[in-house]
């Protein structure tokens, strides 16, 4: 009896506190009042983790709560990917996304519970990490030119090691074989990349397709020569690398670094976190980070940033359908 | 500046205050996440790496190195004491450490290591700064052909590491080797033998199969029967903390071994520590005047692996300082630490950041002596922690165990492999299969296959690409001896029996 | 002595031979069912499976063809399980320890931990006058300190659960 007497105070208890909380509505004029997490689909280590502190930590600075960033690797970074779109749209999970984890995995991976970027909310995107091309310093190739031309001339016999077949660097080399007519053999070196750049340092490729951070103290110290950077402009990281936008062979596949959220943002949540983003991407420590760090600042919000994801999208079919065909 | 100078340098560097406090802090936590069951070195610096982005690049370093080292120590202590290797590099630890605490020498086993990880570290780290950027080049040597022959033909030489029939070791690798190819290969990006589910996509992770295998399958043996718990010791005297002069002279030719092996094995890509401590155990077993008494509790199985894996983990320094290259998860973390406070890895940092270079080496000394110092007056508070009733202490370590275990992937499914696992490791101990080769496969599968195939793409299908190397070749000329001369030794031993019993008849 | 039930090795490790065969037969042709060969400058990811699987029957044969060499073969006859009260403590153990952490992203690592401690300690004390306030004292100090030490303090990821507004 008395059991039963206690049993049901604490009911009343329990309902008193429900009616204490706060409305759905009145939360999300609030936002925020707790914790942030954003999650990074990578593992620590590598070019996606640092990027991401530096956005929370700026985010934690407009926004006056915490972010924590949390670690969510694995499975081509779709298991991290499809928490975020999938957690509750209160503004309290955001994440990160690139371009392979947005719009190439949905291709070649079934099961994702993202199709298209109307899947998601796209906030803002963080910046670009374009490939480059180097060869060993003692190489005979002087120029990218003169690297396309032997690969024209003989095909199939130029090797370029690649962090994994359909990876980004994969991609960008197709691409140039697709658009010029040579056949370069990509050679995959799964690994973190510091495999890939091995085999060119060791002699057993003719050259290496990866990003700059990891390479940059080879090319400092000479071992390594760069002869192309697979983006448009110029690359303020190697200003003496040839952009392929300046070559006959414009199409490029630079690693973009995106923050999503899931759809059905109350629009109070949205618009604020949009605004914060904005003024952290448009901040000179924002920038400087990205220009020391070998990143491209292009920034995109909301909608634009939607805009180039299904542009991706596209363009990965293409490039896919010619690997399939080029077999 | 030659590497004295550097090293004067460098310790004028690691000895200020704050960088000293850093080490301290690193070995500690590091020793405390070590002995955390399933939290090993690379899920320590992981943890870690956010912090250090706040503090000076060479503190941060620093720290990261004393957590590496601690890790790597505290994952023994468990080993050791309750037969749940820490992390994967204490495998082989547990196998004769486990034995020894079993005849009341934990104590003496504990010094043995902490002395023997001191041992190792500390003559790797003066091999490191006298030759960095020689032994440099001979990382670049290493392609695919040569990493195949040389997990391939290390899978050969350790199936049978601890002992028994070669049917109960061959079965528990071959299970090991499929576990290691479900989820997402590594070369083409295939899913496989997933059964749909996305947990399995990522693959079966060492960490949960080894301390389920290991750790759980002993605290079901621990529930089971109460006669098994009552073995432990009631109360260790001084005495036995310390080891006896037989043992320590029996310590010094294996730790040396040991260490020599490490290095060799922290110099290439790949899990150096745990292969190394794997490989020194072999080469106890061959080499030491008591590899017969290994695996029933020899202080030499203990020794020479504890030695190596720190070897190993601090000879990785290498292709990290001079080429700036990660061949570890741990290095990448540091790589990952460095670019962040706007600091280039590669040839030139030794020019460039002098004060990291050799900071970073003098600080292996520091972290080093900081931890034996730390860890010798512990062994007595650890050997003590045997003596907490069973009723508390399984509970206990459950909880410890899927703190470890979850929080390296944030998953839950890691705990169902953890149980899985700890169910097969109690199911193969009842019915004499052995643990060890399936840590083994699991651990080589995945780089066999990588290799193998790398191999393939970059010869464009040439297999001849498997011998053409003269590294290769002798790689395999290697097993090939290591095979023929553990033949010839059975036969013998196998002759000598049968003279003994003719005689005795 | 504990209840216990004895059963043979051979058997039993014939058995295990049987099971390690029919795995190998079905991992096998999953592989050449699903899995995609290549060519040979392309290797695809069938071919190592494909050896793991002939690797596997080739072991699980040789556990089949095992024989006893009499009496002073090193590998003992029987084994023993545990049975009555024994067994049955050994499977209470087991489905707390599921439980506990399936409620874990629910309840918090704390509170799990120290629910999950509490029933464990329970079923694993002989002390037939166990005092179930002095083991709950004990679980919530354990728990309350791991979450401190190694979730506050190291920053070891774990889940808070729905009450973790109500936790320090």
């Amino acid at each position: 009896m008395r059991f039963q007497l206690n049993f049901r105070r604490m009911a009343w208890v329990s309902l008193a506190l429900l009616a204490v909380a706060p409305p759905q509505a009145r939360a999300a004029d609030e936002w925020p009042t707790r914790d942030i997490t954003f999650y990074v689909p990578y593992a620590p280590g590598g070019s996606t983790d640092p990027i991401s502190r530096k956005y929370s930590e700026l985010l934690e600075k407009q926004l006056k709560v915490k972010v924590i960033v949390e670690n969510k690797p694995g499975a081509s970074a779709t298991i991290g990917t499809g928490a975020v779109i999938r957690a509750q749209p209160d503004g309290y999970t955001i994440g990160l996304g690139s371009t392979s984890s947005l719009a190439y995995q949905p291709l070649e991976m079934k099961g994702l519970v993202w199709k298209s970027a109307s899947d998601y909310q796209s906030i803002v995107k963080l910046s670009d990490l374009p490939a480059i091309l180097a060869v060993p310093a003692d190489a005979r190739w002087k120029t990218f030119e003169e690297f396309v031309a032997e690969a024209k001339e003989k095909p199939r016999k130029l090797k370029v090691s690649v962090s994994g077949l359909r990876s980004a660097n994969d991609i960008n080399i197709q691409q140039l074989n697709k658009l010029s007519g040579a056949r370069i053999v990509t050679v995959p070196f799964t690994g973190g990349g510091g495999e890939s750049t091995l085999a060119a340092l060791g002699g057993r490729v003719d050259g290496t397709c990866g990003y700059a951070p990891g390479m940059k103290g080879q090319i400092d110290a000479g071992k390594l020569r760069v002869l192309a950077v697979f983006q448009q402009g110029k690359y303020d990281l190697i200003p003496d690398a040839k952009p392929i936008g300046e070559t006959p062979w414009k199409e490029t596949f630079p690693v973009g670094y995106y923050v999503i959220a899931p759809n059905g943002l109350p629009k109070p949540v949205l618009d604020k976190l949009m605004a914060a983003s904005k003024t952290i991407v448009e901040s000179d420590e924002f920038k400087s980070f990205l220009k020391a760090n070998g990143y491209t600042w292009d920034p995109k919000l909301g909608d634009d940033m939607k805009k180039e994801l299904e542009a991706y999208d596209g363009k990965f079919r293409a490039i896919l359908k010619f690997l399939d065909d080029d077999k | 500046m030659n590497s004295l100078q550097g090293l004067l340098y460098g310790l004028s560097i690691a000895a200020t205050p704050s960088n000293l406090l850093a080490a301290f802090v690193g070995a500690f936590a590091g020793t405390a996440i070590g002995v955390l069951p399933g939290l090993g070195p690379v899920a320590g610096v992981a943890l870690i790496l956010p912090l250090t982005f706040s503090l000076d690049p060479t503190a941060g370093l620093i720290m990261m190195a004393g957590i590496f080292y601690g890790s790597m120590y505290g994952g023994s202590t468990t080993a050791i004491l309750l037969n749940i290797p820490g992390e994967s590099a204490s495998v082989v630890t547990a196998i004769d450490g486990y034995q020894l605490a079993k005849k009341g020498r934990a104590g003496a086993t504990l010094t043995i290591v902490a002395v023997g990880s001191f041992v190792g570290g500390t003559l790797a780290v003066i091999g490191v700064m006298m030759f960095s950027s020689l032994l440099a080049k001979v990382a670049i040597l290493f392609g695919p052909a040569e990493f195949f022959a040389l997990t391939a033909g290390g899978l050969i030489v350790m199936s049978r590491i601890s002992g028994g029939t070669l049917a109960s070791a061959l079965l528990p690798m071959t299970l090991g080797l499929m576990l290691g190819t479900i989820g997402q290969e590594a070369v083409t990006g295939e899913t496989r033998f997933t059964f749909g589910l996305p947990d399995l996509a990522e693959g079966v992770s060492l960490v949960p199969v080894v301390v389920g295998l290991y750790g759980f399958a002993e605290l079901m043996l621990l529930v089971e029967d109460r006669a098994h718990a009552a073995n432990r010791p009631e109360s260790v005297k001084m005495r036995d903390l310390l080891p006896t002069r037989t043992e320590w002279k029996r310590a010094v030719p294996s730790w040396l071994r040991g260490t020599f092996l490490g290095f060799l094995f922290g110099l290439v890509p790949g899990p150096a520590a745990t292969l190394a401590s794997f490989a020194s155990y072999r080469l106890e077993k061959a080499a030491s005047k008591h590899g017969s008494e290994i695996g029933s509790g020899a202080i030499e199985g203990v020794a020479g692996p504890e030695a190596a894996n720190n070897s190993a983990a601090t000879a990785s320094l290498v292709p990290l300082l001079a080429l700036g290259i990660p061949f570890t998860p741990i290095a990448a973390l540091m790589i990952s630490a460095m670019l962040v406070q706007g600091i280039q890895p590669g040839p030139l940092l030794i020019t460039q950041h002098p004060e990291i270079f050799w900071g970073l080496i003098a600080s292996a000394y520091i972290g080093n002596v900081m931890l034996l110092a730390l860890n010798i007056p512990m062994v007595g508070v650890w050997v003590s922690l045997l003596r907490i009733p069973h009723y508390l202490f399984i509970p206990l370590l459950l909880v410890l165990s899927v703190i470890g275990t979850y929080s390296v992937r944030n998953s839950i499914f890691d705990v169902w492999v953890l149980l899985a696992a700890g169910i097969v490791g109690y199911a193969f101990n009842k019915m004499k299969f052995q643990l060890a080769p399936l840590v083994v496969g699991l651990i080589l599968g995945p780089n066999i296959e990588k290799h193998f195939r790398e191999a393939l793409f970059l010869s464009q299908g040439d297999p001849w690409i498997y011998v053409e190397s003269p590294i290769a070749v002798g790689v395999w000329l290697l097993v090939a001896a290591i095979l023929i001369a553990g033949f010839i030794a059975r036969r013998r031993a196998a002759f000598a029996d049968a003279m003994a019993q003719e005689s005795s008849l | 002595m504990t209840p216990a039930r004895s059963f043979g090795l051979p058997p039993a490790r014939r058995f295990t031979g049987l099971l390690a065969l029919l795995l190998a037969g079905t991992y096998g042709f999953d592989t050449w069912q699903t899995l995609s060969f290549g060519r040979w400058h392309k290797p695809g990811a069938a071919i190592f499976p494909i050896a793991v699987a002939a690797l596997m029957a080739l072991s699980a044969i040789s556990v089949l063809l095992e024989r006893r060499s009499g009496p002073d073969d090193p590998m003992p006859a029987t084994f023993a399980l545990p049975a009555g009260a024994d067994l049955r403590r050994l499977l209470l153990v087991l489905a707390a320890f599921a439980v506990y952490f399936v409620a874990m992203p629910y309840l918090g690592n704390m509170i799990a931990s120290a629910l999950f401690l509490l029933a464990s300690m329970w079923l694993l004390s002989d002390d037939p006058n166990r005092s179930i306030v002095r083991l709950a004292i004990t679980a919530v100090v354990i728990a309350v300190t791991f979450e401190v030490f190694f979730v506050r303090l190291l920053k070891v990821q774990m889940p808070a659960g729905v009450f973790k507004q109500w936790l320090f």
